[in-house]
């Protein structure tokens, strides 16, 4: 990992691809982030207690999408409407890192989140030059399995049973890209 | 998860099994934890970078293993010698335990490793009463993949390089159990 990594990620707060903006959130984007995060099928899958008003949703920007660097709002380009949220922990000791990501059901199934994920990848690789990155995903979910392995990432195993989420055991997808297997597919 | 873990761990300080005493480390076993963390060939199985020095054993004696409870050492009832460790972390969140252990290399192959799993995974479900348990090794290290597999932990995936270990990326080789598994009969006859 590069030693100015926070340098890097203040310099990659926006982010633009085809069809999105990655950015920081602001406060205007309450309205919209309520919206996917008082679903209750878009946060089945998702550790997060999500939000039921519009305050909650406030907070959540002060309280965690403001909270630290590598944390963007996902931006539908062509309406101007933030759709969802994707957000990069590093894990300094063994120079990699995770990721969660969360989407407005209304916008499922056409390709955002792995174009999302794609350029996150991207700066992970090619800027903060890490080794490895990878993530989980709760049994059920495939859909998420499917974006990352679209991004480029490989299946690696499923530890059953291994985290409890809102009182149910989850078995834990997991999936990893090192660094060789993301310069091998450039 | 018990809620009294704590008292559970204390009670199982000392746990016997046919050929082997799990407890707690004493002072005088300095040159026992010498002879396998001086040991290369089984330092590079483990992320612990080891010791060389008496007083390096002393010192991990008193700042590692009795600060806290659920690590015992191993030692053989016949001969006294104490031939490894074997230690447990506790997740409360997830209602799990992940279990490490090492043992001195002039006593490998000797199914002490797994008599000393037995037991504590005996202890994580039968006393704990965690829903699952978990362990993992480096690739090039069958040997303890087999004991997992042999005290019924079920191999569950392979993370590339996912630790940095002493300056080198190993990939990471996971095994479970759950509750389901540790408690269902081997054979449903229906
Ligand atoms: C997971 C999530 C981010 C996906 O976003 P998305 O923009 O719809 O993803 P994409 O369109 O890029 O790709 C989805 C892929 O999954 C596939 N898919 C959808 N439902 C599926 C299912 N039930 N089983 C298998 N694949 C499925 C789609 O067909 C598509 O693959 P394809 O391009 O090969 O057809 C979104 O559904 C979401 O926000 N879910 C709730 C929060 C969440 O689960 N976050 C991830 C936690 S690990």
């Amino acid at each position: 990992m590069v030693k100015n990594y926070n340098e890097v990620l203040y310099k990659n707060e926006r982010m633009t691809t085809e069809r999105l903006v990655l950015r920081k959130f602001e406060e205007g984007d309450a309205t919209d982030i309520l919206e996917y995060a008082s679903d209750a099928e878009t946060i089945a899958n998702l550790i997060w207690e999500g939000s039921t008003t519009i305050e909650e949703a406030k907070a959540n920007i002060y309280d965690f999408y403001w909270s630290r660097n590598g944390i963007w709002a996902i931006r539908h380009a062509e309406s101007g409407k933030v759709i969802g949220c994707i957000d990069l922990r590093l894990a300094h000791d063994d120079d990699k890192a995770t990721f969660g990501y969360v989407l407005n059901r209304n916008y499922w199934g056409h390709g955002y989140m792995t174009e999302a994920l794609k350029v996150v990848l991207r700066l992970c690789f090619e800027q903060l030059k890490l080794n490895r990155v990878e993530a989980n995903h709760f049994d059920g979910n495939a859909a998420s399995g499917r974006v990352m392995e679209k991004a480029g990432m490989t299946y690696e195993g499923t530890a059953r049973q291994a985290e409890k989420v809102k009182g149910v055991f989850r078995d834990c997808v997991k999936y990893g890209i090192i660094r060789d297997d993301y310069l091998r597919q450039k | 998860m018990v809620k009294n873990h704590n008292e559970v761990l204390y009670k199982n300080e000392q746990i016997e099994t046919q050929r082997l005493i799990l407890r707690k480390f004493k002072i005088s076993d300095t040159a026992d934890i010498l002879e396998y963390g001086s040991d290369a060939e089984t330092l590079e199985h483990v992320g612990w970078p080891g010791l060389s020095t008496l007083e390096e054993a002393q010192a991990i004696i008193y700042d590692r293993y009795m600060a806290r409870n659920g690590l015992w050492a191993i030692q053989i009832t016949d001969t006294g010698k104490v031939i490894g460790l074997i230690n447990l972390h506790l997740n409360h969140d997830h209602d799990k335990v992940a279990l490490g252990y090492m043992i001195n290399r002039q006593y490998w192959g000797m199914g002490y490793a797994s008599e000393a799993l037995k037991a504590v995974l005996y202890l994580c479900f039968e006393g704990l009463r965690v829903n699952r348990v978990e362990a993992e090794h480096y690739t090039g290290n069958p040997a303890s993949g087999r004991v997992m597999e042999k005290v019924g932990m079920k191999r569950e995936g392979v993370t590339a390089k996912s630790h940095l270990v002493k300056g080198v990326f190993r990939d990471v080789v996971l095994y479970g159990i759950t509750w389901d598994d540790y408690f269902r009969p081997a054979v449903l006859d229906l």
